[in-house]
């Protein structure tokens, strides 16, 4: 039977619950477990976050079966110039933070689907649900992170060389 | 957070700036923001990228991810770990 996962919308009394949150050593992962912890008082978290950009920034948990914390995702809004530079700017999707613990990488192996893509499922689902903003999930990545899982590989087809500016379309999946 | 901006400029994440005079600050919110990720910049979609995921957006043929609805748990379960 499938581990599938569950989201907790993240709040502040959610913190102690992330204390611990470990989704990598390397420069680009670090960042993301320091998002994700940082208490509201601390400029650019996860929570000081949300209450700036108020109803425009969704961030939740994720746990499986065993109610194990396997990670977070976050979905919020932005305006793009679409569809080329110079273009009027549309309301669009953007995942700005999204991550998986270390030790659940590739998990579940033997019983699909991975946390990963459940992840993106959840988030492509919650941007569909967004009928005010274009249809476009943006994801930035960064151009170091050659382990990225295979569903934001599906995601990022339209990777430029390089670039962390990657867009999928929330209602396509376009990949 | 990179992603929820009203502008598509590149990104400045590897220090915050401090708060232009005249802006509010955030209540509360000190200047020692969460170190983002050095060197990450926003590079724009060519031309031809950008057309080709519209193409795409326009296609009432193309599959169509639905994505899946995740269902909801307690918090209860995270509060509950020592």
């Amino acid at each position: 039977m499938p581990d599938l996962l569950r989201k907790i919308p993240f709040t502040e009394d959610l913190l102690p619950a992330v204390a611990d949150f470990d989704c990598g050593d390397e420069e680009w992962e670090k960042p993301l477990a320091a998002w994700i912890k940082a208490p509201p008082t601390v400029k650019n978290g996860a929570l000081s976050q949300m209450a700036k950009y108020k109803g425009k920034l969704d961030v939740w948990l994720h746990v499986n079966g065993a109610d194990e914390l396997v990670g977070y995702s976050s979905l919020g809004a932005s305006n793009w110039e679409w569809p080329t530079p110079g273009d009027p700017r549309v309301p669009v999707n953007v995942i700005p933070c999204v991550a998986i613990q270390k030790r659940f990488w590739g998990c579940p192996k033997g019983d699909p689907p991975r946390y990963s893509a459940q992840i993106f499922d959840h988030l492509i689902f919650q941007a569909r649900k967004r009928t005010e903003r274009y249809p476009l999930l943006g994801l930035f990545v960064d151009p170091r992170n050659v382990r990225q899982s295979p569903s934001t590989k599906r995601l990022s087809s339209w990777n430029t060389s390089g670039s962390i500016w990657t867009t999928g379309s929330s209602t396509k999946a376009c990949c | 957070m990179p992603g929820t901006t009203d502008h598509n400029q590149p990104l400045q994440p590897t220090r915050v700036a401090p708060e232009p005079s005249g802006c509010a600050k955030d209540a509360d919110v000190t200047d020692a923001g969460v170190p983002l990720p050095p060197g990450l910049q926003a590079v724009r979609l060519s031309e031809k990228a950008a057309q080709a995921i519209q193409t795409i957006i326009d296609d009432e043929t193309h599959p169509v991810s639905e994505g899946r609805e995740m269902p909801t748990a307690d918090a209860s379960v995270l509060k509950k770990k020592p």
